[in-house]
This record gives structure tokens, C-alpha cells and sequence, in this order.
């Protein structure tokens, strides 16, 4: 219901030719199609068959919760111009995500039983089937719902019904289409598909048709089809695997070196902070007012709370904390207790573990050890 | 289409409409058939053979960088900005939140000895946690001051996004604005800023009340001819800044930062053939090579180069030889400069708190200055009550407007207080000009001995303040001017650049007269170059009786793309300058200064690549054809690679011989009187530098004009 009523909005009716364009591009509508599925199901293996230039798949490595993406096409220069935009970007290796990520591209056939491509919990199908050859087609079930048989597939094709709308499709919407399916058509082939592997099938789709002319469908027809029954034996034989063309491993709070940096980063500036405050309290305790008073006169600029992050917590915390001589001491257990650390590490032991011989501190492990002259100068 | 005919063609192509590149030849005229994608009709495509391009055409240099970027990447490197990183390979410097990434800038280039692969073994500094972290530690550290700071430590720097590859330059902060704002997509959509990274990139933006950086993308002309205004507003969230922020290059840190970037030359070869050996063990980068016939050689090259003849160095009684690492920071504290200005009557301004430490400082001035020959008289003291800004301002003011015969004035403040330092130089060098020579307390303070040779270099420095002069070269040349220039670039909000331009005025090279210019940005040199040659030849002729018969310009700060102004606008613009004087034609030279190229030169003489002596010169196969190009080490670099400078000769109607203007500039870079030793870049260029960089960044002003005849600005 929500979609109807973007697209109400922003179908653009021509009285001529009957049709233009749709906004968002029908392509990006179909995209946000499968991530909306994704955010929803939370898949953790996802393929795309058909992947040409990879764009889908770059859409879906932001997903937190993919952990494996895989791309397969039968067309090589297209998926080789385009992989390096599935490679990590500098500063994934900043943030690291907090799940791993590994994209594999595979260069070969939808028809064929490359045991790489087993496990998957979605495998996405967009724009693909109109490109297959009659005997690719005919096996294509039997490889993605007999011999994948992920618990979910998309599949998404033409409505050949909507084609009169489109200006200048003559046949079919593109030369390389074998076959452009009314929604009869589709239906049956995706409900005989459904029976025959033991899955269920729902349609939708994307492109709403003109007002009035409901019946002819949407531009796009989709097919969501869901595993009835969790697999039990494994079925057929694979076949040779294909080599993977492209893989990408993007570094991940999984890996034990980026999750040590990232806890002793949080560490640090956490020490710091509490630093900061317990040291100003101090100074206001003792009366001493060192500070440059220009800065304390200046203007009264208006509040902006989203810069004090942390500072509750901090101002509290700053209470377990003490100064002896030089040297801030800083309990381990005092920095546990802020969320973010807390949430890094799980536990204090693995907290100890992390920041042993990272950060300074005192001789019996249990408290982070600054100085109290400033860090820099 | 033509993709359809990889039969006849081959697989590798390049395409740019109308011209089509092939590694292979083909038949004098070609035609094809084939249909048409979009609409099933037929269409012949007919190939002529046009020219059979050389290997090291300049067409295809352009095609060899794709090629080798796209080698790079299938090295797994990552591009930011133009050149290759490797993150994965970081080091990671927690306490200051700072990373530092290995990586290469790499280019194909025909050089006059053939095709080179130029590599450079380089590092990127960034900023581990994002900009509004950033921007919440300053919040902590100055709540009062919360968005100065923000801007002073923000704008000018270069961050780089989360969800794409890109980098930007910060120029201004939007705080009126948050991801909750709008803006319009191409496609005529209005969203806001939060949805869009939602939708786009599925990154949920957490603090929804933060304000928008702002980037403004160079001024483009759209396909339609009318210039483009866009702004570029990000997410602070969701960016993170790179390089080292400019308010912090003081410190530890930094020394702590460069110390990991420093590589020996033994530790720079090892990276350049690591990477060499890297592309020839990957089947996948080797092959992408060949596809073109590009074979790189296992190993880098090797060229003969030749050493300058040492130099003495002239001081008041004799000449001395320097020491191997070509310095002589002893001679010049033992023996009398060449001419010193005696200090009869000078004002010493500190406050009242640093009372002790201005007495030891005049003793400690009054036992050093007799072996430099400088004679110094008690001086006046001027004792603030505190040291504040307005304090130092109003005594200064005072006491200078009461008193004209003050020659230099010599403040302490406490700290490195950058705000203070810039008010005195305001007052000192715009407002009422005098020299004056600012030093902070920390570097006093400290053992007898430092504070001795802290106070030899300070009044030395004063001396050059005050018009003497400290040493000098051999000039065989007769009736020379030389002029170096120099161009600040600012990124603060008025964007405007500076132009900083030292010409010489004795036959020795040791006297100098300044101008600096101010420009607004993308505009040409305008008039500006005109006059001050005019005026420094005006000048000259006042202190000499006559005009110098050759003109040697060197002009710093220029990349190979900017080239083609010098030409075209700056050097009419000197040529000009000579028409002032009636039937007045000298001999004008006109080198370019290049200090960036990512060239590096090690030598061979030991069993290990060590940094070549200073002197060395080298002036075929790495240079390059279209001009007079020739490499000059003149420093001794005690760390680190030795990167020589490269010098451009655009102009050379003074009949000077290559190796005359070799050891011209070898000569200049003795002269520099901040460093007992050779430096990187002729003098003149160190001094426009410094002259530039005072008028652009702390004075926002032209300096008075009765200071252009000193080197006040050292």
C-alpha cells in the first residue's frame, strides 16, 4: 500500500504515448525490492544470479546482515569491468562493520550445480529468466530450487502485458530476451516450479500500471518464493565448481586484530574523557582557574547537545577514577561499564585480553593509567 | 558493437567515439556489419587505418594509466584521491587516533630515456574515528569557543566518505542545517539528507541533529555553458578527515607521525620492487600489462649522475670549506658575518612573569654576539603586566609611535600562542613597520648551553632583520639579478592566494628586496608581476647605478599543468617589466621550481642504496623532452630519502649554458640564511616562501613598504 502511493504521485501519464518513465527508475525500484526483503528476513547468504554489472549486489553489502554475497553471470567483461566496486572502500577499514563480509563473483551458468553456490539463504533472480535459452531455462528449477534450494528466491521477469505502454518495444523489451511472459504465464510456470520443489509462492511486483488499466499489471512481475519445509538430505550431485573471478574479504570486528583496534580506540578516548573531567573538577575544587579567561568570555554560543555525547555517563563514572601525583587511574571495570565498550567486548576478560599491552597500565592490570599532562605539546 | 567483433579486432580496444586504438594492425580498410541492439537495424561500421602509433606516443601514455590503475587494483589497492593505498596494511597510532597507510602514486610517463613507471613510496595520514567525533572533542575541550575551533581545525582539510571513494576539501561549515534537510536528486526527487544515505546506501545516520560540511567544487561550466554552482553538503558522521590537522603540526605528535613515514633509501627501494615483484606474480596484473605489450623491467633504473664542485663559504674575514653534509653551523657562530647591523637602540617586550628569564636572555645575547661581530647596546624594556593580547598591542603601539629611531624589537610570550604571535606581527609589520622577532618562552627555557645556541641563531636571524648579512657564495656572474617566487594558497574563506616575490640587489646575492601581491582565486596574474620586476629593477638601479645586464627568475609552486600559464601569462609579464627602461634588453632566464614529482634518486656507492651526496645533478633519462629539465640534490637529508628538486628552464635568452645555470642554483641553495647549510630550493625561493606564507597566513595584509629591503619575515 505504501509503494501504491509513492507511485501515484510520481507515475507520469503522457496522453500520446500513454507512458514514459517511472521515478525511481523501474531498475532502482526492483533493487530496493530485494533490499527491503533482506532488511526484512535478514538473510546471512545471499547470491544474485544474472549479476551484469554488480549493482545489486553493491546496494546489498551494506546490509549488516549479509555475511556471504555471491554474484553469478554468464557474460565475464561486464562483471570484470565492474567488480572493483565491490571491493572494500578505505574507510571500511576505519569502521570496520560488525559482521563479517565476504563477495565472491563467479563467472559461468545459472544452469549448472557449482557447489559454491550451496547454502544460500537468498538467492535473488533479477531479470534473468527472459535471457535464458529454452534448455537452460528447463533446467534452471532443478539447479536453484532442487540443487541450491535456499529458503528464499526472487524472481523477477517482464510482464509482457505492459509492453503496449512502453514507447518503441516492438517484440520484446530487449534483443537478448528470449521470451517476454504475460503474468498467466509466469504464475503458472513459478506455481508448477513452487510444487514440483516444495516451496510456496506469492506475486508481486514493481511499476504500477496507469490508473484504469489495473489489469494490465505491473510493469515488472515478481515471484517470492519460500521453502516450505527445512531441507533434510542433500539432494542432487554438483557438478564441477567454477572459479571465482573476484572475492573480496572486508575486514570485520570479527577479525580479532580490527576488533582490537576499535576497543582500544574506544578505550582510550573514553580514558581520556574521564580524564578531561575528573581534571577540571579537580582544578574547580582547588579554586585554581588556569584556564585562558578569553575563552570562558566568549559569546554565549546556543547549546548543542550533540556534541556532548557521552557526558552524563562520563561526569558519573569520573567519580571511580583518582588522581595520585602525575598519573590518572582510570578502573578497567569503570570503562567496561560504558556501552560502547561494554558492547565491543562482551565480556571484562576479553576487554583485559585486548587492551593488554595496548594501553598503559597499572602494575596489577585493573585500571587505565594517564598522564595528567596534556597529550600533546 | 564494435565489442561484437572480437574475432576481427581482438579483445583489448580502446574507444573514444571517434578514434579507435588496437594493439594489432588491421587491414587498410575495414567494414562490418551488425545490428543494431536498441532497434534491430542493420548498420555497416567501416575502420580505416589511419597511423600506426610508436609505443611512446603521447596518445597512448593516457591509456597506459588506465591500464596500470586498473593493475593497481587487481593488487587489491585502494584508490583515495589519485594515488593507492593499501588500509589493511595500517598502522594504527591510538593515542592520537590517527592511522597511516602504506601506499603508491604511480604514473607511466615518457621520459627523454623511454616509457618510465614513476612510483613513489608514500603514506596517507587519517583520522581513525569520524568527523563528529572530532568534532565532540573539541566541543570538550573549548564548549566556549565550540565553532571557531571547529572551523579553524576543520575547514582547508581533506576527508573522505563513507560510502564512496571519493575525497572532498572542507571549505565551510553549514550549522544551520542537519541530515533532516532536504535537497534534490537529479531525477527531481526531493529527499532528506538521512533518507538518502538510507535508501542509497543503507547507512543509518544516528545523530540526526548534527550540521553539514560544505564543499564547493570547482567552478565548472555545464553542458549548456552556464557555470555550475553547486555545493557538495556531507554528513560529518559519516566522514573522516585526512592529513594531519594544521593546528597540531606542532607537538609530539607530529614528530611521532613522521617518524613512522620516514624510510631510509635502502627502506624506499625495498617498497618499489616489493610492488614490482608484486605485479609480476600476479598471473591476473601481468596479463593485463601485456595486453597492451607493456613489460616493465624487474628492476628500477639505473643512470649515471654527476656532483657540483663543492662551494666555499664567504664570511667577513675568509672563506671556510664545509663539512661533508655540506653545513656549517659552527663557522657561523664563531666568526664575524659578512656585514652586521650593531643594535643601538631596540626594545625588549615581555611580561612581568618572565622578568628573570628576559635578564638571562639579554646576558646571554650580550656574550654571544661579539664572535658574530654584531655589537648590541642595553635595551629599552617594556614590562607587561600580563600577556594578553591587548597588553602586547597597546605597549608595543606606544612605545613605537613615541619613539622613531626604534631598529628592532624582540617580544617574549609565553607558550606558542599563535593568536599573539600574529597580533604582533600585525602591528609590527602593517601597522607601524619595524622589524621584530617574536620567541615563545618553552624555547629558552632549558639548559645554558641550549639556550646559547638557541639565542647564536636568534641573533643571527636579527641581524638578517635588520639588513645585514650573514654569508655568501662565490658569483663569477656580473651585473646579476636574481628573483624568486613563491605562492601561498589559502583555504580559508577568502580563498585568496598570495604571491611572494625576493629579488636580488647586490652583486654578491646577499641583498634583497620583497613585495608580495594578493590575488583573488582562478584569477591570472593580473598586472601584479609587472610591477614588482619594474620596481625591483627601479630598486636595483637605485643601489647600483645600473641595471643588471642578466635576470635569473625562479619560480616555485608550479605543477607540470600549470606550465603553460608561466608561459603564457607570467613571463610577458616580466618581459614588460624591462620595457619600463628605455632600450633596456638583459638576458632573462626563467626556471620553474619543483619540489613534488615523486622522483627519487639513491646512489649506489656502498653495498646499500644510500642517499646520494648533496651537489648531485642529473640531467638526462629521467627528464623530460618538451623542456630544459634537470634534477638537483642540494641538500643533505639526515633522515629519510633524498627527493632533488626539479628544475624547468622555460626561458633562457641570457646565453647561460646548462651547467652554468646548474651551479647558479647549486650556489643559490648555500644562501639561505635560516639554515647554516644547503637547502632544498634556491634561496630566493625560501624567501618568497617565507615572505608568502607570513603575508597569507598571519597578516591577511601587504607588509609596509619601508620593510622591502630587509629580510623581515625570516
Amino acid at each position: 500500500a505504501l509503494t501504491e502511493n509513492i507511485m501515484d504521485k510520481n507515475f507520469k501519464e503522457e496522453k500520446f504515448t500513454g507512458f514514459t518513465k517511472f521515478t525511481p527508475p523501474l531498475y532502482r525500484q526492483r533493487y530496493q525490492f530485494v533490499k527491503d526483503l533482506v532488511g526484512k528476513y535478514k538473510p546471512k547468504k545471499v547470491a544474485d544470479l544474472g549479476c551484469a554489472d554488480c549493482k545489486l549486489l553493491c546496494m546489498l553489502k551494506f546490509c549488516g546482515c549479509i555475511e556471504v554475497l555471491a554474484g553469478v553471470d554468464i557474460c565475464g567483461s561486464v562483471m570484470k569491468e565492474k567488480m572493483h566496486r565491490l571491493s572494500p572502500l578505505p574507510v571500511d577499514y576505519l569502521q570496520p562493520r560488525e559482521g563479517s563480509l565476504t563477495v565472491t563473483l563467479h563467472h559461468g551458468s545459472v544452469a549448472h550445480k557449482d557447489p559454491c553456490m550451496l547454502g544460500f539463504d537468498l538467492v535473488t533472480c533479477i531479470e534473468l529468466i527472459e535471457h535464458l535459452e529454452e534448455s537452460e531455462l528447463k533446467k534452471f528449477p532443478e539447479v536453484v530450487f532442487g540443487f541450491m534450494a535456499p529458503s528464499r528466491v526472487v524472481i523477477s521477469t517482464p510482464n509482457s502485458e505492459f509492453n503496449p505502454l512502453l514507447p518503441g518495444v516492438k517484440l520484446f523489451r530487449n534483443q537478448d530476451h528470449k521470451f517476454e511472459w504475460t503474468q498467466l504465464q509466469f504464475q503458472s510456470w513459478a506455481l508448477e516450479t513452487a510444487k514440483c520443489y516444495g516451496y510456496s509462492v506469492e506475486f508481486t511486483g514493481v511499476g504500477h500500471p496507469p490508473r484504469g488499466m489495473e489489469n494490465v499489471g505491473f510493469c515488472t512481475q515478481i515471484g517470492v518464493f519460500v521453502k516450505k519445509y527445512p531441507q533434510t538430505s542433500v539432494s542432487t550431485q554438483s557438478e564441477k565448481p567454477t572459479e571465482a573471478v573476484f572475492k573480496a574479504v572486508y575486514p570485520s570486528l570479527k577479525d580479532e586484530k580490527y576488533l582490537q583496534n576499535a576497543v582500544v580506540r574506544e578505550v582510550i578516548s573514553t580514558a581520556q574523557i574521564i580524564k578531561e573531567i575528573l581534571l577540571n573538577r579537580l582544578m574547580l575544587e582547588h579554586g585554581e582557574y588556569n584556564d585562558d579567561p578569553t575563552e570562558r568570555k566568549s559569546k554565549f554560543q546556543p547549546s548543542v547537545n550533540c556534541f556532548s555525547d557521552i557526558g552524563k555517563l562520563a561526569v558519573e563514572k569520573s567519580k571511580e577514577s583518582f588522581v595520585s601525583g602525575n598519573v590518572v587511574y582510570i578502573p578497567l571495570t569503570t570503562i567496561f561499564s560504558f556501552p560502547r565498550v561494554n558492547r565491543l567486548c562482551g565480556t571484562y576478560e576479553k576487554l583485559s585480553k585486548l587492551v593488554a599491552g595496548q594501553v598503559t597500565l597499572s602494575s596489577d592490570s585493573s585500571a587505565v593509567i594517564l598522564n595528567t599532562e596534556p597529550e600533546d605539546s | 558493437m564494435l565489442k561484437e567483433h572480437q574475432a576481427v579486432l581482438g579483445d583489448v580496444m580502446a574507444f573514444d567515439g571517434s578514434i579507435l586504438f588496437l594493439p594489432i594492425q588491421l587491414p587498410q580498410l575495414l567494414t562490418l556489419r551488425v545490428q543494431r541492439r536498441s532497434d534491430g537495424q542493420d548498420v555497416t561500421i567501416s575502420i580505416q587505418s589511419t597511423k600506426v602509433l610508436e609505443p611512446s606516443s603521447d596518445l597512448c601514455i593516457p591509456f597506459y594509466n588506465v591500464v596500470f590503475r586498473r593493475v593497481m587494483r587487481l593488487l587489491d589497492m585502494q584508490l583515495v584521491g589519485r594515488n593507492f593505498f593499501e588500509p589493511s596494511q595500517a598502522l594504527v597510532l591510538q593515542q592520537y587516533r590517527l592511522q597511516v597507510w602504506p601506499g603508491y602514486t604511480v604514473s607511466i610517463r615518457k621520459k627523454d630515456g623511454g616509457l618510465f613507471l614513476l612510483v613513489d613510496a608514500i603514506h596517507k595520514v587519517i583520522r581513525s574515528e569520524s568527523i563528529l567525533s572530532f568534532m565532540r572533542s573539541i566541543y570538550r575541550q573549548s564548549p566556549g569557543s565550540f565553532q571557531e575551533e571547529c572551523m579553524k581545525q576543520l575547514v582547508g582539510s581533506v576527508v573522505i566518505t563513507r560510502y564512496n571513494n571519493r575525497t572532498y576539501r572542507l571549505h565551510d561549515i553549514d550549522w544551520s542545517k542537519t541530515p533532516q534537510d532536504t535537497f534534490t536528486l537529479a531525477s527531481g526527487e526531493v529527499v532528506t539528507f538521512s533518507s538518502y544515505y538510507s535508501k542509497t546506501y543503507g547507512i543509518t545516520i544516528k545523530e540526526l541533529e548534527q550540521p553539514l560540511l560544505i564543499h564547493r567544487p570547482k567552478e565548472k561550466l555545464s553542458p549548456e555553458g552556464k557555470p555550475r554552482l553547486d555545493l557538495v553538503l556531507l554528513v560529518p558522521e559519516l566522514t573522516f578527515m585526512t592529513g594531519i590537522p594544521e593546528l597540531r603540526k606542532d607537538s609530539r605528535m607530529l614528530r611521532e607521525v613522521m617518524e613512522t613515514m620516514r624510510q631510509s633509501p635502502q627502506q624506499h627501494y625495498q617498497r618499489l620492487s616489493s610492488l614490482l615483484q608484486r605485479i609480476r606474480s600476479s598471473t591476473e596484473a601481468s596479463r593485463e600489462l601485456q595486453r597492451w605489450g607493456l613489460l616493465l623491467e624487474p628492476d628500477i633504473h639505473r643512470t649515471q649522475g654527476r656532483v657540483l664542485p663543492m662551494e666555499r663559504i664567504n664570511l667577513r674575514h675568509g672563506s671556510i670549506t664545509p663539512s661533508e653534509d655540506l653545513s656549517w653551523a659552527k663557522a657561523v657562530v664563531r666568526e664575524a658575518s659578512i656585514s652586521a647591523i650593531s643594535m643601538n637602540y631596540w626594545l625588549l617586550v615581555y611580561p612581568w612573569r618572565l622578568q628573570s628569564l628576559a635578564k638571562d636572555l639579554v646576558c646571554a645575547m650580550e656574550s654571544v654576539c661579539g664572535p658574530i661581530g654584531m655589537r648590541l647596546s642595553r635595551p629599552v624594556l617594556l614590562e607587561l603586566q600580563d600577556d594578553r593580547i591587548e597588553t602586547y598591542a597597546r605597549s608595543i603601539r606606544s612605545a613605537l609611535s613615541s619613539e622613531e629611531k626604534v631598529q628592532i624589537l624582540l617580544c617574549i610570550i609565553s607558550g606558542s600562542r599563535e593568536d599573539l604571535y600574529a597580533a604582533i606581527k600585525k602591528l609590527c609589520c602593517v601597522q607601524c613597520p619595524v622589524p621584530s622577532q617574536v620567541l615563545s618562552a618553552q624555547t629558552l627555557s632549558g639548559q645554558p648551553a641550549k639556550l646559547r645556541s638557541v639565542v647564536q641563531k636568534v641573533l643571527l636571524q636579527m641581524n638578517c632583520k635588520l639588513g645585514g648579512e650573514l654569508w655568501g657564495v662565490d658569483i663569477p656572474l656580473k651585473q646579476l639579478m636574481v628573483v624568486g617566487m613563491d605562492v601561498h594558497h589559502s583555504h580559508s574563506r577568502d580563498m585568496r592566494s598570495v604571491i611572494g616575490f625576493v629579488a636580488s640587489m647586490n652583486p654578491i646575492l646577499t641583498r634583497w628586496y620583497s613585495r608580495v601581491v594578493f590575488q583573488m582565486p582562478h584569477q591570472e596574474i593580473a598586472d601584479s608581476l609587472r610591477l614588482c620586476l619594474a620596481d625591483a629593477l627601479q630598486h636595483f638601479h637605485e643601489m647600483n647605478h645600473c641595471l643588471p645586464r642578466k635576470i635569473v627568475v625562479f619560480r616555485d609552486g608550479v605543477s607540470d599543468s600549470q606550465l603553460d600559464t608561466v608561459l603564457r601569462y607570467e613571463i610577458p609579464q616580466l618581459q614588460k617589466a624591462l620595457d619600463t627602461f628605455e632600450s633596456y634588453t638583459p638576458g632573462l632566464v626563467v626556471l620553474v621550481v619543483q619540489k613534488q614529482h615523486s622522483t627519487n634518486l639513491y646512489t649506489l656507492a656502498t653495498e646499500q642504496l644510500t642517499a646520494p651526496p648533496p651537489g648531485t645533478v642529473i640531467d638526462h633519462t629521467v627528464t623530460s623532452s618538451q623542456g630544459q629539465d634537470f634534477f638537483l640534490l642540494a641538500h643533505h637529508s639526515r633522515q629519510g630519502c633524498s627527493i632533488p628538486t626539479r628544475y624547468i628552464c622555460l626561458l633562457n635568452t641570457a646565453n647561460l649554458s646548462c651547467e652554468h645555470i646548474q651551479r647558479l642554483t647549486f650556489k643559490l641553495c648555500h644562501l639561505y640564511w635560516n639554515w647554516p647549510g644547503t637547502v632544498r630550493v634556491p634561496a630566493p625561493c625560501g624567501y618568497a616562501h617565507r615572505l608568502a606564507f607570513l603575508a597569507g597566513h598571519i597578516l591577511h595584509h601587504e607588509p609596509g613598504a619601508q620593510l622591502c629591503d630587509k629580510l623581515f619575515f625570516l
